[in-house]
């Protein structure tokens, strides 16, 4: 289903954008509706889409010890699956936890638009850098261990 | 002023004694000139006198008879009041099976002290400041205080490290003192200063001092003051000190000393203390001692397993931080009074004067809070639990109990406010107000160390000491109104539970309450279901979130600032913080990104609670006693200090 620039520019990673470079990215952007369960990708797998979530949530777990563990969990406004723009494979297994309605933007799409104009995709990897980093941030909160016996 | 004759000090010493008063002044023991019970004039040191530098304290003899011809000897009169080591109560088994505190007290003691300095005088009253002026009087220091004869001497001679003149104290004595005295070799001149020392003096064979003798005793006092071996500039010291929390300086410092804390024990306002606990073997019966402490050992600095000062760098800092510029926010006065014991008696010869000089080479000031007299009367605190028996034990997660107790003679708590709890022989600790059930307070406790371990074993029917409520809890009155953003991390949801109980049970004054709450793993959530209970509440909103679960939680994961910076929240919104102190310091910058100014959050100190009362000093920070003026503070009071280490 096609996005209305309008939906796509209320969205933070759209927030650096043009309303022209805003257009530009709703004509490569999809929306679609996930049931919770839904699998977007697995660890390991080959660069495809970045998805923005709309509503819903979507938690991202990685294989540890023989079994899985949830890291961290993604919801409105946020951005999933950063390492595609990259062209790096996947980090993690992202699965929609509650029924989420995504857009999904298709990674070779979406740096062919930087490429083609190099201010529009500085906007777009400053506001990807700004989310990896504060995702980065929370990552060594938890590494902390805050709530831990030393917590 | 009158005049007497050297003679005339016997007389003295016999009538300072009457009544069963003890006397105590200085006499000659162990290479030094100590403050100690005497009964006879013979007993002063005679012909002695005192030679001081850093790191040396020598006695050396006199060609004359005077007896005060020093200026001071390692110890005060702090020892008098504030006893190195003294038991606080003791816990029996009672006739009817329960366990009984039984304070110990001392009886009220009289006591003459001879031969006290201008500077140790002051030093009397900043400790009076602290033990009986404030909200809570200890009882012990009040009951050995009550009733002193002081008979001060002026200083002629200033020492070597003396420094009284500008720390405001010295040499002439002024006040805090019965009567004064003024030595010269054949006789002594002597004033009385209250109804009491006129008495005494009424007794003594006197003339009228002449002009003659007036003005000797000015231009003596004068000379003293001009010839002070040290100097320190006290002008906004306080200040300056704290705008230097970073000099290089101290880490110099902290290179020379030892961490030996002489320069505690020997200093006369130093008030900090530990406890010790132990029992006999039976378990019939256990004490609890009070034992002077220095805040320059790792221990004192240890809260919770946590040594908050870890190095000597920081313990260096926080006493004399504390000692010339926190006390004047919290007493009004320097803990400091210029007596110079520091000096001599530091093994390494460290001169607090000189530290003070190469900390002020920069006018920086920082903002420091004015001291606020007491503004309730001051109540006894003795330290001592009423016996308290658990009602109920709920298991809240694998190392998380609530203990719902029942106190024998309960006060009113408010929601932040913290109790002691403790086990005897075992110890004590500080645990915030969880909420409350029915007739019981309860108390949401984290087995961590060898008490909270022993608390989250009891069982109901088991009995426990518990003292309190103390301390400033949430603000109440302040968030009514307003939207109220509830931000906790952990066990730190436990203070925050019976605000969030009172919000939601008031819907008018708290209109709009949102939970936002972060746990390590969905095991570890507390209240769980209580919580579920809240959320179809008009006006509450809950978020919830876990550092790491397994796929089948379809929880949020990752931290709890993720679940703020996902929200916005209304103008005017009000946050209380409860957490560990990073999840705080990172929780204050989304909200800051929310709009939510510093002077509307409140977040608890509680990790820096210890004996409730402020007199233990170990919940120093910066100006403040946790205890007593937190542990919920706004964080505008205590943004400069938080999140720094070693403070």
């Amino acid at each position: 289903m096609p996005i209305p620039p309008t939906v796509l520019a209320e969205l933070s990673f759209a927030k650096r954008l043009s309303p022209d470079a805003c257009a530009a990215l709703a004509e490569i952007a999809e929306m679609e509706t996930f049931p919770a369960g839904a699998v977007l990708f697995r660890e390991g797998d080959l660069p495809g889409g970045v998805y923005l979530v709309l509503d819903g949530r979507v938690t991202l777990t990685m294989r540890a010890g023989g079994g899985e563990s949830a890291v961290l969990s993604l919801g409105t406004d946020e951005l999933v699956g950063w390492s595609s723009l990259l062209h790096r494979t996947r980090v993690a297994t992202a699965t929609v936890s509650r029924a989420a309605q995504l857009v999904r933007i298709p990674a070779s799409a979406l740096l062919e638009l930087c490429e083609r104009d190099p201010r529009v995709g500085y906007a777009i990897m400053a506001q990807a850098f700004e989310d990896v980093s504060d995702r980065l941030v929370d990552t060594r909160m938890q590494l902390l261990d805050l709530y831990g016996r030393r917590g | 002023m009158r005049r007497i004759d050297r003679s005339q000090l016997e007389q003295l010493c016999h009538l300072a004694q009457r009544d069963g008063r003890t006397l105590i002044g200085p006499t000659v023991r162990d290479g030094a000139i100590a403050l100690a019970p005497i009964t006879t004039a013979a007993d002063l040191p005679v012909g002695w006198t005192d030679v001081q530098a850093p790191g040396r304290y020598r006695l050396s003899r006199t060609q004359g008879q005077r007896a005060f011809d020093f200026v001071v000897g390692p110890n005060s009169a702090k020892e008098q009041f504030f006893k190195p080591r003294e038991p606080l109560y003791r816990a029996e088994r009672r006739a009817d099976g329960r366990v009984g505190f039984v304070a110990i007290v001392p009886e009220p003691e009289k006591r003459a002290l001879l031969g006290v300095r201008a500077c140790d005088l002051a030093a009397i009253a900043v400790q009076d400041a602290v033990f009986v002026e404030g909200a809570m009087r200890d009882p012990r220091y009040a009951s050995r205080r009550a009733d002193t004869l002081v008979i001060a001497v002026h200083c002629t001679r200033a020492g070597s490290l003396c420094f009284c003149a500008s720390m405001g104290t010295g040499p002439k004595v002024n006040s805090g003192a019965d009567l004064a005295l003024a030595e010269r070799e054949h006789d002594l001149l002597i004033e009385a200063l209250t109804p009491a020392g006129e008495a005494l003096l009424a007794q003594l064979s006197s003339e009228e001092a002449s002009g003659e003798d007036l003005r000797w005793l000015d231009e003596s006092v004068e000379s003293a003051r001009a010839s002070m071996g040290r100097h320190v500039d006290t002008r906004a010291v306080h200040e300056r000190l704290f705008a230097q929390l970073e000099h290089p300086r101290w880490k110099e410092v902290a290179d020379r000393c030892l961490s030996c804390g002489n320069c505690t024990s020997v200093c006369p306002t130093c008030f900090c203390s530990t406890t010790e606990d132990r029992s006999d073997l039976d378990g019939s019966t256990a004490e609890r001692d009070r034992l002077w402490e220095s805040c320059f050992s790792r221990e004192h600095s240890e809260l919770h397993g946590h040594a908050v000062r870890g190095s000597t760098e920081q313990r260096y800092r926080q006493w004399l931080t504390h000692k010339l510029g926190a006390w004047v926010s919290q007493f009004g006065a320097s803990g400091c009074v210029g007596c110079g014991r520091c000096i001599a008696w530091c093994p390494a010869g460290i001169d607090l004067t000189e530290e003070l000089a190469a900390l002020s080479t920069s006018d920086a000031r920082a903002l420091m809070p004015v001291a606020a007299p007491c503004a309730e009367e001051g109540r006894d605190e003795a330290m001592v639990p009423s016996p308290a028996r658990v009602l109920s034990v709920t298991r809240e997660s694998s190392d998380v109990v609530t203990l719902a107790l029942a106190i024998d003679e309960p006060r009113p708590f408010a929601p932040g406010q913290f109790y002691q709890l403790s086990i005897p022989g075992i110890g004590e600790a500080p645990i915030s107000v969880s909420g409350r059930d029915g007739a019981g307070v309860e108390h949401t406790i984290r087995a961590v160390g060898s008490l909270t371990r022993a608390l989250c074993e009891l069982s109901p029917g088991s009995e426990l000491g518990v003292r309190g409520p103390y301390g400033r809890g949430w603000p109440m009155r302040e968030l009514a109104g307003a939207p109220v953003v509830v931000v906790a991390g952990g066990i730190g949801l436990a203070p925050l539970r019976e605000a969030l109980r009172q919000m939601l049970a008031d819907p008018q004054q708290y209109p709009d309450v949102r939970l936002f709450y972060g746990a390590r793993t969905p095991e570890d959530l507390l209240y769980a279901r209580e919580m579920l209970g809240w959320t179809d509440r008009r006006g509450f909103q809950l978020s919830i979130t876990v550092d790491r679960s397994s796929p089948t939680w379809r929880g949020n994961v990752g931290v709890v600032t993720r679940l703020l910076k996902r929200s916005t929240v209304p103008d005017a919104a009000r946050a209380i913080l409860c957490g560990p102190e990073v999840m705080m310091r990172f929780t204050i910058q989304a909200l800051a990104r929310l709009g939510v100014t510093h002077d509307r959050i409140w977040l608890t100190m509680e990790r820096h609670m210890k004996c409730a009362t402020g007199h233990c000093g170990r919940c120093q920070f910066g100006p403040y006693f946790v205890c007593k003026d937190g542990p919920v503070f706004r964080y505008d009071e205590v943004a400069s200090l938080f999140g720094r280490d070693g403070i």
